[in-house]
């Protein structure tokens, strides 16, 4: 995987991460304030049920006030008092329940009703002195007094006023929740909404790298098989080059052989002629010579190679086998001595400037001791494509060597 | 199916090893003989597919060989391979008789190699 990929999935994953940690702490704190909304929601409730009670225990007060002041019964009276202490006693209790420092302007209002109620108490008192002492013309009085004072009224309407305030703090309240519940599932679903757009970029970004790396796979397969072909390729190149360097190798050698055996083969075959065979260039130079000539001029190959051919043979003009032609020189070199031996030999060179042969020809075999012996000569030119190279000349010895 | 089995008679070792080299690269047995004597007692212990023979042996004539050569297995080509040089008339009626074909010793030995795939029996070609 390429580094720049474990990168960006690194940061998505950090991301993802991050999102999901805001989400939980968000939850939690929502968690919180859900809890503490209720408790508040629940305290405002039972405030709510205690000013009811208050308020119905007010209106109770003055019901059995009433009925008491028309009866005297003392069950009613009991039913007053009882009624007097509940109203007491539920509005003690709300305005314990209520605080100065989150509600103070219901508190202010609680406290102004405690001190309403308990000249409402007064009142109501006064009512049952007047009733209990049997003097109808002070009762009369009193209950007039009873009936034209607010107190009742604005103790009523000061409990319908928190009772409002509370309601309208509920309402808010609920409204907050509600908004909190919203903006809350809102940033859920989009941490949620975005983490998934992440992971599916991740898994976009982690496909993608895959194929990348199947791409380089191939690529690598399709390289080494193509190397492979190659080294094949060349290896069979080299093995069909050795082959065919070991065949040539082998042919030349064999053409060495061949060629060495077949020379061998000649040179035998002209080693075994028991006539004397000299080989010449054009010019009449001596370059070869066989056996029998060694073994009758008495020289060795070194004393005649380059040396003219005169030196072994003298061409004996137009008298074959007189044997009275004049010997060689003392000192070997062969040259004729009288000008006519010299025309004679004149004519192996012209022969074989010609190109002609000369057959069985008169002649004298020439020895380096200055023995000569008669002998028949033939020259037979060298030809290559047609063209003079050398010649061969042949002497067949007679019988009786000349002194 | 075993490669054809060639039979190489020359009295020169040098010639006798680089030729059975060179065949038993291309794919052929050889094997070898130095004398009429050894020759003959090849062909009748194991006779060969092809013979290729010099004619100039140490212990014996190379023309009585191949006649006798000829007596035992009639059907086996035999190449001629020599340092004597023949003319062209003489080989068609002296030697046809004798032998199928007449190579020079200095002939290359892809023509020698050619000459015995034309020799060999299909079959046998076909298992070199």
């Amino acid at each position: 995987m390429k580094d720049t990929t474990l990168q960006r999935l690194a940061y998505v994953f950090l991301f993802v991460s991050a999102i999901l940690i805001s989400i939980a702490l968000l939850a939690v704190r929502n968690i919180r304030s859900t809890a503490e909304a209720s408790d508040w929601v629940n305290h405002t409730h039972s405030l709510i049920d205690r000013i009811d009670n208050v308020r119905s225990a007010l209106l109770r007060s003055e019901a059995t006030l009433r009925a008491y002041a028309a009866t005297g019964e003392s069950g009613d009276l009991i039913t007053l008092n009882r009624a007097l202490g509940d109203l007491s006693g539920e509005l003690d209790l709300a305005l314990l329940m209520s605080s100065p420092d989150t509600e103070p302007e219901q508190y202010a209002r609680l406290q102004e009703i405690q001190s309403l109620s308990q000249a409402h108490a007064q009142s109501t008192r006064a009512v049952i002195a007047a009733r209990q002492a049997g003097e109808p013309h002070e009762l009369r009085k009193q209950m007039d007094a009873f009936t034209r004072s607010p107190t009742a009224g604005t103790i009523e309407q000061g409990l319908g006023f928190v009772k409002s305030q509370l309601l309208k703090l509920l309402s808010e309240r609920d409204t907050a929740l509600y908004l909190q519940v919203q903006s809350t599932r809102w940033a859920i679903w989009s941490g949620v909404g975005v983490d998934l757009l992440l992971l599916v970029g991740a898994g976009w970004l982690i496909r993608d790298d895959l194929a990348h790396r199947r791409r380089a796979t191939q690529a690598l397969e399709d390289a080494n098989a193509q190397l492979e072909t190659k080294v094949a390729e060349r290896t069979a190149e080299l093995l069909a080059a050795n082959e065919q360097l070991s065949l040539d190798n082998l042919e030349r050698q064999w053409a060495n052989q061949a060629l060495e055996h077949q020379l061998h083969y000649n040179h035998r075959i002209v080693e075994c002629v028991s006539d004397l065979v000299v080989v010449l260039t054009k010019a009449g130079h001596i370059t070869r010579v066989n056996t029998a000539v060694l073994r009758h001029s008495g020289w060795d190959s070194p004393d005649l190679v380059k040396q003219p051919f005169g030196k072994l043979v003298r061409l004996l003009g137009g008298a074959p086998h007189d044997g009275s032609a004049s010997p060689p020189p003392a000192d070997g070199s062969g040259a004729p001595h009288g000008s006519a031996d010299e025309g004679q030999n004149k004519r192996i060179a012209e022969a074989m400037k010609a190109g002609r042969d000369l057959v069985d020809q008169p002649a004298l075999a020439l020895a380096r001791d200055g023995r000569s012996a008669p002998a028949r000569a033939s020259l037979y030119p060298l030809r290559d494509q047609n063209k003079i190279i050398g010649g061969i000349l042949t002497l067949r010895l007679n019988d009786s060597p000349t002194a | 199916m075993k490669p054809p089995y060639l039979l190489l008679i020359d009295d020169e070792a040098p010639i006798r090893e680089l030729l059975s080299r060179f065949l038993t690269s291309s794919g052929y047995r050889v094997a070898t003989a130095a004398s009429v004597h050894d020759a003959l007692r090849e062909v009748r212990q194991k006779p060969p597919d092809l013979i290729v023979s010099d004619l100039q042996l140490e212990d014996g004539d190379g023309f009585e060989m191949i006649k006798e050569i000829k007596t035992l297995c009639p059907q086996t080509p035999i190449i001629l391979l020599t340092g004597v040089l023949f003319e062209g008339d003489v080989i068609d009626k002296v030697l046809a008789d004798l032998i199928d074909r007449y190579l020079e010793k200095t002939t290359p030995l892809a023509q020698i190699a050619a000459t015995i795939r034309e020799l060999l029996p299909p079959a046998a070609e076909a298992e070199a």
